[in-house]
C-alpha cells in the first residue's frame, strides 16, 4: 500500500496526484465515468521518455520552428503527404528578425513582427511541440528534448546560429552573462530585441559603438542597415549621438556602393565606419574594446560576437571543423543535397548550413535563403520517400535594406545561382546601391508574401 | 589619319548614333572601333582625368568606376566624350558617354571585369586632343559568404 | 529579364542654377553572349547598348554600352538645372526593346 502523497507544487504550478484525484472523484460520484486515469500527473523526464510514440508512417522531426523550419514543415504537408512532421520549438512564438531593425525605431509594430506558431501548425496539419533539443543521436536517429525523445526517418536540423562569446571571454562565463545582459547583440530571437529596443530609444547622448561579426554571419548587410536606422533615429530626435562601426572587414561589404553613400549622404556626422577593426580583446565591465584597428572607449555598445552553426549542429557532430572553404563552425553538408555529407538521414538548412562552393563560400544567411531550402529540402525529401529520383535545386536571394527613414528608402542586394558543368554552384551577385522608396515598399510586398507562405 | 579627317569621322559618328538605337548591329563594332581610333591619337596622361576605381574588389561583376575630366582653366577646352576600356575583357571597349553644356563632366558606372587589370579612361577633348587615365582594380574573393 | 527602373535624384526640389546628382538603374539581364546554356548552346547576346537622357527633349547625356557593363546598369551623373522640368531616361536593348523612366523637376 502506497501512503498517501500531497498535492505537489512544481514550478508554480500545482501538481494533482494522481491518486488524489482518483480519491477526488471517486468521492464526486464521477469516478464511475473513468476506466483509465484521464489525467496522468507529469513526473521527472528520464532518459526513457518518449515525447511521442512511433507509428507506422515515416516521420520527419525539424529541429528549429523558424524561416527554414517553418517552410519545411508546411511543404513537407504537401511533398510527403503520408509522412507524420513534427517541429521542435524552444521558443513559445515565432519573431521575425527580418523587419526587426526597423521595429527597434517603431517603424513596424510588435504584432507585426511577432506570430503565432501554432496556427501554421494547425493550419498546414503539421505537429509543433515546444521544447529544447538536448542532443541528437545520429546512429540511433534519435532527438533528445527537455521533453522526451523523439525517433526519426529524417531530421531536418534548423537551428539557426549561435553566439560564439567564447571566442571573446574563452570560458569566463561571467563577462559572457554580463555582456549578454548590458550589450546585447540581437540577432538570434529573444529578449534581446526588446533589451536593444529600450536602450536604443533610451540612448541620451554619447558614442554608440557597434562590434560587427566577422563573415560569415547572419544576414551580412544587416548591421549597416541597423547603423542607418539607428542613425536615423537619433537625426530625427536630435539626440547627440555618434555610431561608431567597427567592422573586422575591409570595408563595407556587401553593397559597398549603396551603404557608403547612405552613410555619407545621409548621416555624416553620425555614422563612422572603421575598417579593418576586428575584435581582440573586451572589456564589457570598463566598456573597452581593443582591436586590430586601434582601442575604443565607448558610453554604449551593441557587441555582436562571431556567429556560428546554432548548438544542434555541434550536437550532432556534423561540424565542419577545417574546410576545405571558409572557416570550422559550421555544417559539413553535400552542397546540392543539402543533407550532412556522412549522413543522408539528416539535413541542414538556413543559417546553419557550411560551405557550398569554392567561388563564393556560403549562400547569404538570409531568410529568404532559409525559407528557399525549406521549399527545396521538402521537395527532396518527398521524392526520396515516394522512391523517386532527386534533382538538385538551387535557391536564389534578394534582400532589402532600409537606408533612409526621410522619405523611406532602400536598397537591395540579389543573387543567383547557377550550376556549372564541373557540377559547382556559382554565384553572380547585383547591389542595387540607389536608395529608392519602391524598393522600401517591395520589402513590405516580399515579407508578407513570405509570411503568407509558411506562417498565417 | 589627319587629326582633322579623324575629328570629322567621329563627329559623323556622333551624329550617327542616334540612329544606332534602330540599327543595333551597327553599334556593336563602333564601340570597339572608336577605341582603336582614340588610342591610335596616342593619348596623352592627363592627371586633370580622374579615373576612381577600387583598388581591391570582392564583386567582379559590379565594379564601381568613377570618371571626372577637369581639365584646367587656361586650357580653355571640354570634354565631348570618354570611353573607358578594360583591355583583359573579351570586348575592351566598355562604354562611352557623351557630355553637354548641362552635365558635368562626372560620371560613374558599374564595369564587369573579366580578371584583374587597370580600367583606362579616353576623354577627347573639344580641341581633338585625347588624354588618357588608368586605374588598377585586383579582383578578391568576398561578397557575402566566406 | 527587365523591370522598373530606380531613379534617385540629390534635390527633388532644386534652386535654378543648382548642379545636382541622378542615379539611376535598371533591371536587364545584360546577356553578353559568351555564356553556355547547361545544354552548350552560346545565350545569343542582349544588352542594353544605349542609355539616353534628356531634359525637356534635349538630350543633354548619353552612353553607348557594350557587354563589360554591368548587369543592372547603374549610371550616376551631375546637371545645372535650367529651370523646372521634365527629366527623361530611356534605356534600349539589343532586341529593340525599350525602357522609359521620367521625372519632375519643380524648382525652389
Amino acid at each position: 500500500m502506497h501512503a498517501h502523497q500531497q498535492d505537489q507544487t512544481i514550478g508554480g504550478r500545482t501538481v494533482i496526484n494522481r491518486r488524489n484525484f482518483i480519491a477526488a472523484s471517486a468521492a464526486a460520484g464521477t469516478i464511475a465515468a473513468l476506466t483509465t486515469p484521464a489525467l496522468a500527473a507529469p513526473s521527472a523526464i528520464t532518459a526513457n521518455t518518449v515525447l511521442r510514440q512511433r507509428g507506422s508512417k515515416p516521420r520527419i522531426v525539424i529541429a528549429g520552428g523558424g524561416w527554414g523550419g517553418l517552410t519545411a514543415a508546411r511543404y513537407l504537408r504537401e511533398s510527403a503527404p503520408d509522412a507524420e512532421i513534427i517541429v521542435l520549438e524552444r521558443n513559445p512564438v515565432f519573431w521575425s528578425c527580418p523587419m526587426s531593425n526597423k521595429w527597434l525605431v517603431d517603424i513596424v509594430p510588435t504584432d507585426f513582427i511577432m506570430h503565432d506558431l501554432y496556427k501554421p501548425a494547425k493550419k498546414y496539419g503539421y505537429e509543433i511541440i515546444q521544447t529544447e533539443v538536448t542532443a541528437i543521436e545520429r546512429d540511433a536517429k534519435r532527438v533528445r528534448t527537455s521533453h522526451g525523445t523523439l525517433d526519426y526517418d529524417y531530421l531536418i536540423i534548423a537551428g539557426g546560429i549561435r553566439n560564439a562569446y567564447d571566442a571573446w571571454f574563452g570560458d569566463d562565463e561571467e563577462a559572457i552573462s554580463f555582456t549578454r545582459k548590458n550589450f546585447p547583440s540581437a540577432y538570434i530571437p529573444s529578449a534581446e530585441h526588446l533589451s536593444l529596443k529600450q536602450k536604443v530609444q533610451n540612448f541620451e547622448g554619447g558614442t554608440l559603438v557597434m562590434t560587427l561579426p566577422p563573415p560569415p554571419h547572419r544576414c551580412p548587410p544587416s548591421p549597416y542597415e541597423r547603423a542607418c536606422i539607428i542613425a536615423h533615429h537619433f537625426k530625427t530626435k536630435k539626440i547627440p549621438a555618434k555610431i561608431l562601426i567597427l567592422d573586422p572587414k575591409p570595408r563595407v561589404m556587401p553593397i559597398n556602393g549603396g551603404f557608403t553613400m547612405a552613410f555619407e549622404e545621409l548621416y555624416p556626422d553620425i555614422i563612422e565606419h572603421v575598417p579593418n577593426a576586428g575584435v581582440k580583446e573586451l572589456d564589457p565591465f570598463n566598456k573597452r574594446i581593443s582591436t586590430a584597428a586601434g582601442d575604443f572607449d565607448f558610453d554604449d555598445a551593441i557587441l555582436m560576437p562571431p556567429h556560428q552553426a546554432c548548438d544542434m549542429v555541434w550536437y550532432a557532430a556534423l561540424i565542419a571543423h577545417k574546410p576545405e572553404v571558409g572557416p570550422g563552425g559550421w555544417a559539413d553538408i553535400d552542397p546540392l543535397m543539402l543533407h550532412a555529407k556522412s549522413d543522408d538521414s539528416v539535413y541542414v538548412i538556413g543559417d546553419c548550413m557550411g560551405a557550398i562552393s569554392p567561388q563564393f563560400g556560403h549562400y547569404p544567411k538570409s531568410a529568404h535563403v532559409a525559407n528557399f531550402m525549406g521549399r527545396i529540402v521538402a521537395t527532396y525529401i518527398g521524392q526520396r520517400i515516394a522512391e523517386k529520383e532527386v534533382t538538385p535545386l538551387l535557391p536564389d536571394n534578394l534582400c532589402y535594406m532600409m537606408v533612409n527613414g526621410e522619405p523611406k528608402e532602400a536598397i537591395s542586394v540579389l543573387f543567383e545561382y547557377e550550376l556549372t558543368g564541373e557540377g559547382v554552384v556559382h554565384q553572380t551577385q547585383i547591389d542595387i546601391d540607389v536608395r529608392t522608396e519602391d524598393q522600401y515598399e517591395e520589402d513590405f510586398r516580399w515579407i508578407n508574401r513570405t509570411f503568407k507562405d509558411f506562417l498565417v | 589619319m589627319e587629326l582633322m579627317t579623324r575629328r570629322q569621322a567621329l563627329r559623323a559618328f556622333v551624329v550617327l548614333s542616334a540612329a544606332f538605337v534602330c540599327t543595333p548591329a551597327m553599334s556593336r563594332e563602333t564601340l570597339q572601333a572608336l577605341m582603336s581610333d582614340l588610342m591610335d591619337a596616342e593619348p596623352a596622361v592627363a592627371d586633370w582625368l580622374i579615373l576612381t576605381a577600387p583598388e581591391e574588389a570582392d564583386n567582379p561583376s559590379a565594379v564601381k568606376v568613377r570618371v571626372q575630366v577637369v581639365p584646367p582653366k587656361e586650357l580653355g577646352i571640354f570634354c565631348e566624350e570618354v570611353l573607358l576600356v578594360l583591355e583583359k575583357n573579351p570586348r575592351p571597349a566598355a562604354c562611352r558617354f557623351t557630355f553637354s553644356s548641362m552635365t558635368e563632366p562626372d560620371f560613374t558606372t558599374n564595369l564587369r571585369f573579366a580578371e584583374g587589370q587597370e580600367v583606362m579612361a579616353l576623354a577627347r577633348m573639344s580641341d581633338g586632343s585625347v588624354v588618357t587615365a588608368k586605374a588598377p582594380v585586383k579582383l578578391t574573393v568576398g561578397g557575402c559568404g566566406l | 529579364m527587365t523591370s522598373k527602373p530606380r531613379v534617385w535624384i540629390s534635390n527633388r526640389e532644386p534652386q535654378v542654377g543648382d548642379v545636382v546628382t541622378v542615379r539611376a538603374m535598371v533591371s536587364h539581364a545584360m546577356e553578353t553572349g559568351f555564356r553556355k546554356s547547361p545544354a552548350g548552346e552560346i545565350i545569343p547576346r542582349n544588352i542594353i547598348n544605349r542609355f539616353e537622357c534628356s531634359f525637356d527633349g534635349q538630350t543633354i547625356f548619353a552612353g553607348d554600352l557594350d557587354t563589360a557593363v554591368s548587369r543592372n546598369p547603374f549610371i550616376e551623373f551631375k546637371f545645372k538645372v535650367p529651370g523646372a522640368g521634365q527629366l527623361q531616361m530611356a534605356w534600349s536593348d539589343d532586341e529593340g526593346q525599350r525602357i522609359d523612366a521620367a521625372l519632375e523637376i519643380a524648382t525652389s
